[in-house]
């Protein structure tokens, strides 16, 4: 049992949530949690990130559930404003019947897990999983039905609620993209707090037979907030996901994104930008499993650190016994600029047969004196200059973003991000 | 315009530069020669305002300001040029992107409205076809994958776009094919007027076949040890350096 949540006061917390469908998952899912341990630096999977911060959220969540903080958000200035896409914003556990509708027209369902579970399998594996099954008011299901296009990116919002318990939310998004889809999705975390704030997230994806999915993660959080998610994708005959994660805000942040290949043929682009600055900790842990062969994954992740920011990057690839001709990448490249800032990065290999392609690297570096001075002696800024080098160097792998309507707004999210850094 | 005076650098614990002076005035060319290692791309770069170099005596001065006092960036805007021995490669730069924030930065300083993206474009259209460099340039990383000679021609590109009150050219003729290098002696010499001047640094008198200097010096262990006309250039070309060696001892 876990020492650091009471486990009677998360029982009663899970029973007052709405139930519907989900009563079930959430009895196995403290029956799980009961059992598991919570993360501690103790374990290697966690030396570098600490989240004992979390705990005492947790419990002051059971205490207090009501609480007036203000959100920083206001219909004008959100994402959903910015990004053309098809925005299901989820709130009090409640979605857009106006978007959902929408999307029902071109074969795309959106429904709550409370009122329509049906038979789907809801992963409960560790003990923040088990805790954000247990809890989860936010939670909802995305089914792309099969041969759909999606002339838009679907864009997923969960807005913190301001009314109810505001030191905790549980969200958790289950996709289902059927056979021969193609669909691009944005998960953006950008619901700002300015209180102390833990988001336990968890996203599900299964991706059928010959679909394609560019999925886009960004995550601009307050200093004061936490963000823990969970990503598990399962890919099938040569299915193809493209990932990219940008994280840019939060006090601590960490993801782990884990990617099966269950079936032939199938590909994972998994890439990230991550920039932090003082006082900020981001932990990226991936994990491709090459269960079976004839399947690519590459992992590229760039980082830019300043102030006394941390981060941790840990790229990792299983290839099993059966997974021949498989190919899998780690690559981590970084950029210091400040003395304080500080990476661990460790690309992992696990190879249970002859026939593979694999490779990986990582580079620590600052910025190219060199290139400082050629830029100055053509009159520009030397923190412009610093500017434009560092932004040259994460640019690179948001190019492989193909999801056209987000590039301004991260290019500016990016923009403002490093004036902040390089002050 | 320019004016050096007994300038001592050193880096780390080495003197590279022993007690140089040099003047330039409006409306000249001056070519400084010299063996590899006697410090003269060091002097180009103290000019530019590189800060890696330790200046331990000796000043230099710009229209009548002392240049010491001004980061790189200002003394580009105030003017300054220098074409790079090699020019750096920044991937994923755009090369307009580039041009028109060293073009605004000059802009701005001199209390000019900065250029849109649509009139820049005009102006490094016209530059390029004149330079005969291939308009894909413009899109690609500065530098990135350039060969030698088009690093040189970007060189040349940028100042062109800039009209620098000072260019010092540091081997912008080395690796050059003798079409390329007539085309940056054309380049150069639409750029000369009679307010601004032009320092060449180069091993080759072929190149002051094409733009004539008026004066010549030789650069030798950190100080100019001989300074002529152009003639000195061909002397130079026949006998080498090993007698300005002798000379100064
Ligand atoms: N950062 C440095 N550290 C140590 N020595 C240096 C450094 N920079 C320059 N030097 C030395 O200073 C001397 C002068 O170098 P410089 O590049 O100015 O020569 P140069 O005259 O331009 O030569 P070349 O004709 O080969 O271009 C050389 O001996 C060089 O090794
Ligand atoms: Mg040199």
């Amino acid at each position: 049992m876990s020492a650091q949540i009471n486990f009677e006061l998360l029982s009663s917390a899970a029973k007052k949530l709405i139930q519907g469908e989900l009563s079930d998952t959430r009895v196995n899912a403290l029956s799980n949690f009961k059992v598991s341990e919570m993360p501690s630096t103790k374990n290697e999977e966690w030396q570098y990130t600490d989240i004992s911060n979390i705990y005492a959220l947790c419990e002051k969540s059971f205490h207090e559930p009501s609480k007036e903080i203000k959100s920083l958000t206001n219909k004008e200035n959100t994402i959903a404003n910015e990004i053309d896409a098809y925005w299901i914003i989820i709130k009090n556990g409640t979605i857009d019947i106006m978007e959902t509708k929408r999307l029902q027209k071109i074969g795309i369902h959106v429904s709550l897990l409370s009122k329509n579970l049906d038979d789907t399998e809801v992963l409960i594996d560790d003990s923040l999983c088990s805790l954000n099954a247990a809890l989860m008011h936010d939670a909802i299901k995305i089914t792309v039905s099969s041969g759909v296009e999606s002339d838009k990116p679907i864009g997923i919002l969960f807005e913190n609620d301001i009314n109810l318990n505001n030191y905790v939310s549980n969200f958790r998004c289950i996709i289902e993209v059927k056979d021969n889809a193609t669909v691009s999705i944005i998960h953006a975390h950008t619901a700002k707090i300015q209180a102390p704030h833990f988001t336990n997230s968890v996203v599900q994806m299964d991706i059928g037979e010959n679909s394609h999915i560019e999925y886009l993660r960004l995550q601009d959080f307050s200093v004061h907030q936490t963000l823990i998610e969970k990503s598990v994708a399962n890919l099938g005959i040569n299915a193809n996901l493209n990932y990219t994660s940008v994280d840019i805000g939060a006090q601590l942040m960490r993801a782990d994104i884990v990617v099966n290949f269950n079936e032939k043929h199938a590909n994972a682009n998994i890439n990230g930008v991550y920039i932090a600055g003082n006082n900020q900790h981001i932990d990226n842990h991936i994990l491709a499993n090459h269960f079976i062969g004839s399947s690519k994954s590459s992992q590229n992740f760039y980082g830019v650190i300043g102030g006394n920011g941390r981060c941790v990057f840990n790229g990792k690839a299983l290839i099993c016994e059966a997974a021949i001709n498989s190919n899998a990448n780690q690559f981590n490249h970084n950029l210091l600029i400040s003395e304080n800032a500080e990476i661990n990065t460790k690309p992992e290999l696990e190879i249970y047969t002859d026939d593979v392609a694999c490779s990986h690297g990582t580079t620590v570096g600052q910025l190219d004196e060199n290139a400082l001075f050629y830029m100055q002696s053509r009159g520009i800024d030397e923190v412009v200059a610093q500017q434009l080098l560092t932004k040259t160097f994460i640019t690179r792998i948001l190019n492989e973003v193909n999801i056209p309507s987000t590039k301004d707004f991260i290019e500016n999210l990016i923009t403002d991000k490093l004036r902040v850094l390089t002050q | 315009m320019l004016e050096i005076k007994n300038l001592h650098a050193k880096v780390a614990q080495t003197n590279i530069l022993n007690g140089l002076s040099l003047t330039v005035k409006k409306g000249e060319v001056h070519a400084i020669m010299g063996p590899n290692g006697s410090g003269k791309s060091t002097l180009a770069r103290i000019i530019a305002g590189y800060d890696g170099y330790d200046v331990t005596e000796g000043e230099i001065s710009y229209n009548n300001k002392n240049l010491m006092d001004l980061p790189p960036e200002e003394r580009s805007r105030e003017g300054i040029f220098l074409g790079f021995q090699y020019p750096v490669e920044i991937p994923g730069l755009n090369n307009t992107q580039f041009l028109k924030a060293a073009l605004n930065a000059k802009r701005k300083h001199l209390g000019m409205e900065e250029m849109d993206a649509f009139e820049f474009l005009k102006i490094a259209r016209d530059a390029i076809k004149k330079l005969e460099i291939d308009p894909s340039f413009l899109n690609r990383g500065v530098n990135e994958g350039f060969s030698g000679g088009e690093k040189k021609r970007n060189e040349i590109l940028q100042m062109t776009i800039l009209e620098p009150s000072i260019a010092i050219l540091d081997e912008t003729d080395s690796g050059l094919d003798i079409d390329a290098l007539k085309v940056v002696a054309k380049g150069v010499n639409e750029f000369r007027n009679p307010d601004n001047a032009v320092i060449l640094v180069t091993h080759y008198q072929r190149l002051l076949e094409y733009i004539e200097p008026d004066k010549v010096h030789v650069l030798s262990e950190g100080k100019i040890v001989r300074s002529g006309d152009k003639s000195l250039a061909i002397e130079l070309e026949k006998t080498g350096y090993a007698k300005e060696k002798d000379n100064e001892k």
